[in-house]
């Protein structure tokens, strides 16, 4: 079957650790870690008080102000990595050949806390201001986003937890592949929200640490908020840099449980496997493997049978997870994860871990990075994402010069 | 082209449960809206809203997972279970996936999640509750409680979640990343998604009367319902008896804000090309199976877009008989799987007086030729599905 190769061309990327790619690629090679105090809201009541939030200010999104008020931290957050992307990808006609596909996890929820908590307080006859019930809909980021830029090719909001922005990603290849559209902006965007700080909190799932990703020690997640987008382009119609190959993706569920990972990472492989069969690229030449990594015991275990499972006992990959840096962004990882995925594969450099310290035996042999970046030419590289429900996404990103 | 066939339905809605019960629920008008009890609701406040009746999720689910499941997910597992039977398809469970669109799934657990949280200064989560406060969390379920291993994802896109699901699992069999596709969409009812509806877009005290020159607002409805999509050569190889054809499925998008339609020309060029790349003349259309829901301003929208297309078809909404779930895109999707098997268009329920001069059902009457379905989302997404009887 003859399909057309997709490249990525823009790069947009918003996290704890910077307000763009380029700010946040240093910062991650450099080993530097964005968790940190939260004060976006009272984190005092829980066990787990760190996190990588946002602490620069957001820019002014590209919309009237009418729109501004409407808009919830998630969705500023969003509109910045996108304008980035698509200003990266030399802004090519945006027009209704350009697809959105987003994924969304908590979203707006902060800005709709706000709301809710009038409507606990006041009853169902509140007259809590109409603007924040925008922030109730997952879909609202891929609303504004298309709006702001006039993208009205097809447009879809993936809310699948902490997959959600990477299967979008997949999702949106599909469109370019099927002839539906010959660009997609695809990623996803989220913000802290006192939900899911309850929620993670409540399910033991935090680490009073900073997060350790394949750490003998490690004792769970460190939330986080960001945004990453992709610019993905059918390869004849770049005119631009291409920065990496968009290879495919897969995605499956455990048929399992709704929180634990299946212990053996049984589907998590056969998402991998799916994904470098899509891409039509061995397991022995996967160089890199940006992690799901949580940092939760039963996670990064489960994740190092799965990487082994599907690349073979004796392979030869790096593994990192980027969560180590900029927290668990959820419904925005990943987006960030594959903006980080893509610049390993265009600068060679496999990005670390940056607060383990010992790894855990189980996840051996697993070739785990810490500290720094490690010079590597990679050809090809997987980026796992899996989440509540038992879903799991892997994507392959392959070096432009293979 | 790749053929893509409906092989089952599963649904539960006001009207009945599971594809046959639920189409004579349809012929013969649905139950009616019932009033909602035990919620603070505003003295004098619209307290209407459709239910699945005589719902026993432990008829569908073991008793023990029951309790870890909200009613989004007990009405997902049950529709998943319909719609396989009805469809005989038992594997193999890698190859098959689960697409469910859904508009507010999860909300009256975040809701509740929430309140807890407001009410004890954030003191005191409920662990057992936070799961289930993801949209995919009905997903997930229907995937633990089948063994189903396949490509499994949630889509949000209010009232167009579960066409879109519909759209990307047509998608998902072209590209061959599944063999067999449970699609369609799962909404609850929730008090606060009742407030939201009633400040936004006004609800009906009285009962939901789509295209209704007196229509005063919708109604809520929770349901579930789910179609079994599947390449014609592969349901043909396993013996399935295909109910209906999905032709083709068209896109439009506009930058429309978040709680706003795009025009009614985004609606029509969503339909349009469904037409064209299914290479069907828009005078050939039988049918338009309609999101219209008693909300006066879309519901004209709606009639707009067909007055434009094919005014010559024939008109209906299932929600006069359904209400509004918002995913209730699945539930139409069914309906048209429905109608195509049985060559029967279901009727507007509680339209007296049409505000337009389409031809509207008002009785079941025969279904000769291809039917049309548009879901209509917020933020600017019409979906087009276009479906036929399968020869």
């Amino acid at each position: 079957m003859s399909r057309p190769r997709i490249l990525v061309t823009g790069l947009g990327l918003v996290t704890a650790l910077g307000p763009d790619a380029e700010t946040c690629w240093h910062a991650v090679v450099g080993g530097k870690c964005g968790v940190g105090p939260v004060d976006c809201f009272d984190v005092s009541p829980y066990p787990g008080k760190l996190g990588a939030q946002i602490r620069f200010p957001l820019p002014l999104p590209r919309l009237r102000p009418h729109d501004q008020r409407r808009l919830s931290r998630c969705d500023r957050i969003g509109l910045a990595a996108a304008e980035e992307a698509l200003l990266d990808a030399g802004s090519p006609p945006m027009d209704d050949r350009f697809g959105v596909a987003v994924g969304a996890g908590a979203g707006g929820m902060v800005d709709a806390e706000g709301y809710h908590e009038r409507f606990v307080r006041e009853g169902a006859g509140t007259r809590a201001p109409l603007r924040n019930l925008y922030s109730f809909l997952p879909d609202a980021t891929a609303e504004w986003i298309a709006r702001a830029f006039g993208l009205t090719g097809p447009r879809a909001t993936v809310a699948t937890a902490c997959s959600s922005s990477a299967t979008a990603i997949g999702i949106g290849a599909d469109w370019i592949r099927s002839g539906r559209a010959d660009r997609v902006l695809c990623g996803g965007a989220d913000a802290l929200s006192r939900v899911t700080w309850a929620g993670f909190n409540a399910l033991r799932a935090v680490d009073p640490a900073p997060c350790r990703p394949f750490d003998a020690a490690r004792a769970g997640i460190s939330l986080g908020e960001g945004a990453g987008f992709l610019v993905l382009e059918r390869e004849d119609l770049v005119k631009g840099r291409p920065r990496a190959v968009f290879g495919g993706y897969g995605v499956t569920s455990d048929a399992f449980h709704m929180t634990n990972p299946h212990p053996e990472g049984a589907s998590a492989s056969a998402a991998i496997r799916a994904a470098l069969a899509d891409a039509g690229v061995r397991p022995e030449d996967v160089d890199y493997v940006n992690a799901h990594g949580t940092g939760t015991p039963a996670n990064d275990v489960a994740e190092a049978k799965a990487i082994r499972a599907a690349l073979g006992v004796g392979t030869k990959a790096c593994v990192s997870s980027t969560k180590s840096q900029v927290g668990h962004t959820l419904g925005a990882a990943g987006g960030v994860e594959a903006v980080v995925t893509v610049l390993a594969v265009e600068r060679g450099v496999a990005p670390p871990n940056v607060s383990t310290k010992d790894v855990d035996p189980a996840c051996l042999p697993v070739d785990v990075v810490l500290g720094r970046g490690r010079e590597l030419a990679i050809r090809h590289a997987v980026s796992n994402s899996f989440a509540f429900g038992g879903n799991n996404c892997a994507l392959v990103f392959s070096s432009i010069a293979r | 082209m790749t053929r893509i066939v409906a092989t089952g339905a599963g649904v539960l809605a006001s009207p009945g449960t599971g594809r046959e019960a639920f189409q004579a629920g349809l012929r013969a008008g649905g139950r009616g809206a019932q009033r909602v009890e035990g919620w603070a609701l505003r003295p004098g406040a619209p307290d209407l809203a459709f239910r699945v009746a005589d719902f026993d999720p432990k008829k569908f689910v073991a008793a023990a997972a029951v309790r870890r499941m909200d009613r989004t997910g007990h009405l997902a597992v049950a529709a998943a279970k319909l719609a396989l039977a009805d469809a005989g398809l038992a594997g193999p469970l890698h190859r098959i996936a689960v697409i469910l669109g859904a508009g507010g799934a999860g909300v009256d657990t975040t809701s509740g999640f929430h309140r807890r949280l407001v009410e004890t200064a954030g003191a005191d989560p409920n662990p057992m509750a936070f799961p289930s406060t993801v949209p995919n969390a009905a997903a997930g379920q229907i995937s633990i409680a089948t063994g189903i291993t396949g490509f499994n994802t949630t889509l949000v896109q209010t009232g167009a979640s579960g066409e879109e699901a519909v759209a990307l699992a047509a998608e998902l069999l072209e590209a061959g990343r599944a063999d067999a596709v449970l699609a369609g969409g799962v909404d609850e009812i929730s008090l606060m998604m009742h407030h939201a509806l009633g400040r936004l877009r006004g609800l009906s005290r009285t009962g939901c009367r789509p295209f209704d020159r007196a229509a005063d607002g919708t109604v809520l409805a929770e349901d579930a319902g789910l179609v079994v999509l599947e390449r014609l050569e592969d349901a043909r190889k396993r013996g399935a008896r295909p109910l209906a054809e999905l032709v083709a499925y068209g896109r439009a998008s506009s930058p429309a804000r978040p709680l706003a339609y795009g025009p009614a020309s985004a609606a029509s060029a969503a339909m349009r090309d469904a037409l064209a790349r299914a290479g069907v003349a828009a005078r050939d259309v039988a049918w338009v199976s309609s999101p219209a829901n008693a909300v006066r301003g879309a519901d004209a929208r709606c009639a707009a877009a067909i007055a434009e297309v094919c005014p010559q078809a024939a008109v209906s909404s299932i929600a006069g008989a359904c209400g509004e779930s918002l995913a209730i895109g699945g539930v139409r999707s069914a309906a048209s799987v429905a109608a195509c098997a049985a060559r029967e268009i279901p009727p507007t329920e509680g339209l007296a007086d049409p505000a337009s001069s389409l031809d509207h059902v008002r009785e079941t009457r025969p279904l000769r030729g291809p039917a049309l379905q548009h879901g209509a989302g917020t933020g600017g997404v019409d979906v087009a599905l276009l479906w036929r009887t399968f020869e």
